[in-house]
Order: C-alpha cells, then structure tokens, then sequence
C-alpha cells in the first residue's frame, strides 16, 4: 500500500522457534526500504515482543547513508506477508534508535511488486519462476 | 552427449529470442540451443541460489538442519532441545555488514 507517498507492506512477524508473534492480532505495516541490504529491521519493542532477544543473537553491522556504521542484534524470524499470501524468513534485526519496522531486498526478493503510484496502488504477489 | 528436447513457447518470447540473436551477430547454427542452454543454467543458478538451510548449533555441534525455521523448531522439540541453548546458522549466511537506506539516515 501506498500512504503518505510511502510504500507499506502489511505483514505478520513470527517467531517460529519460541511460537511468539507480533502483533498478537491483526497486522503491522513495515515500510519498504530498496536501499537497505537485509531482510527486517524493527525497533527493540517488537524484538523482545517476539523474544527475539531470548534465543542467541547474532551482531552485525549496518552501514548508514552518512557512512555511520551501528551495531545490531540480530535473530532469525519469519514474516508473513499478507498481501502476497506468502511466509519469508529471514535475518531481523534492531539496533538503538530505530522507531519503525524496516523490509529490505532480502525480502522483496521473494516478491513481485508493480507499483502504480498514478492510482496510489502497490501489487504484491510472491516470486513465479520463470521471471 | 547431448540431449534433445522439443518445448513450445510463445510466438512472442520466440520473435525476442531471435531477434536477440540476430542483434548480436551470432545467428548460426546453434546458437538458439546455446542460449536456451545458457538461460536455463542461469536459472538454475538462481534456484539454487534461494535454496537455504537453517542449522541449529549447540557446543560446536549441528544438532538439528532443516530448511525452514519451522521445521527446525519441530525438529528441536522432538530432540527435547531448547531453542534458546542453540545459535541458529544458515546456509548461505546474510552479509555480515549490511547498508540501509536513505529512509533510516536519521538514526
């Protein structure tokens, strides 16, 4: 979806391992971020509402536009996107800072979007092979 | 050895390949069987490369290997594993340093 010039996707997050998602009901935008390497980047409230944090952590590192480089707990997780009907797994990350849910190439690699911003739409549909 | 097989396209992704072909000077005799070997090796290459294996690790140890988070959790729970005492891997790792996008500049 498009809101405020920004393009969204509705998903679900789950935690497979611990059985824990988010949110409990309904679903949550994440906006799309074509510039950003990883799979989903979420604020820390979301990453312990998952209990993310209570499995090992991996560190990594994002590099920010100004060349700022954080460090970032990371924890495999799934989402569920729903305009696609598809469940993408994934690398989730949080670092300090950070207020929004984030969905980088590692998931809109398992998507085929069409983004029509002439009539403020966005198709979502999962990966056909062949392209 | 070579195979042979026959498959039908469409009139369309036909008149794109040959065109291709011509375009690029090398219409002869098999060059449509090369690009056609060319393209599907290529997507293999990308089929595979989506292929990816979780792997959970405890004291050094593959103790569970699946190819979903998933079924790594079953697997885990029937072993009587605890998911927090194992470090999750897969197959082929995220990039260790990763950038963001412009939207997260302000962070």
């Amino acid at each position: 979806m498009i809101a405020d010039s920004t393009l969204f996707l509705r998903v679900v997050l789950e935690n497979p391992l611990l059985g824990e998602r988010y949110p409990r009901e309904g679903d949550v935008l994440a906006v799309l971020d074509t510039g950003y390497e990883g799979f989903l980047a979420v604020p820390r409230e979301v990453f312990d509402s998952l209990k993310l944090g209570e499995l090992i952590t991996e560190r990594g590192e994002l590099v920010l536009p100004n060349k700022q480089v954080v460090t970032t707990h990371a924890a495999y997780a799934a989402a569920r996107i729903i305009d696609a009907g598809v469940l993408v797994e994934g690398l989730v990350e949080t670092f300090e800072g950070l207020d929004e849910i984030v969905a980088g190439q590692d998931i809109l690699s398992s998507l085929r979007l069409v983004i029509d911003y002439c009539r403020g739409y966005v198709d979502v549909a999962p990966c056909r092979y062949p392209l | 050895m070579m195979g042979t097989i026959t498959v039908v396209i469409s009139d369309e992704l036909e008149r794109e390949i040959r065109r291709l072909i011509s375009r690029e000077g090398k219409a002869k005799k098999g060059a449509l069987s090369r690009l056609v070997e060319s393209a599907l090796w290529a997507y293999i290459r990308s089929r595979k490369a989506q292929e990816r294996v979780f792997r959970a690790i405890k004291d050094g140890k593959v103790v569970a290997e699946a190819r979903s988070l998933y079924d790594l959790a079953d697997r885990l729970r029937e072993a009587g594993i605890d998911p927090r005492s194992v470090r999750i891997v897969s197959s082929p790792p995220p990039k260790p340093r990763r950038r963001l996008g412009l939207r997260c500049g302000r962070v």
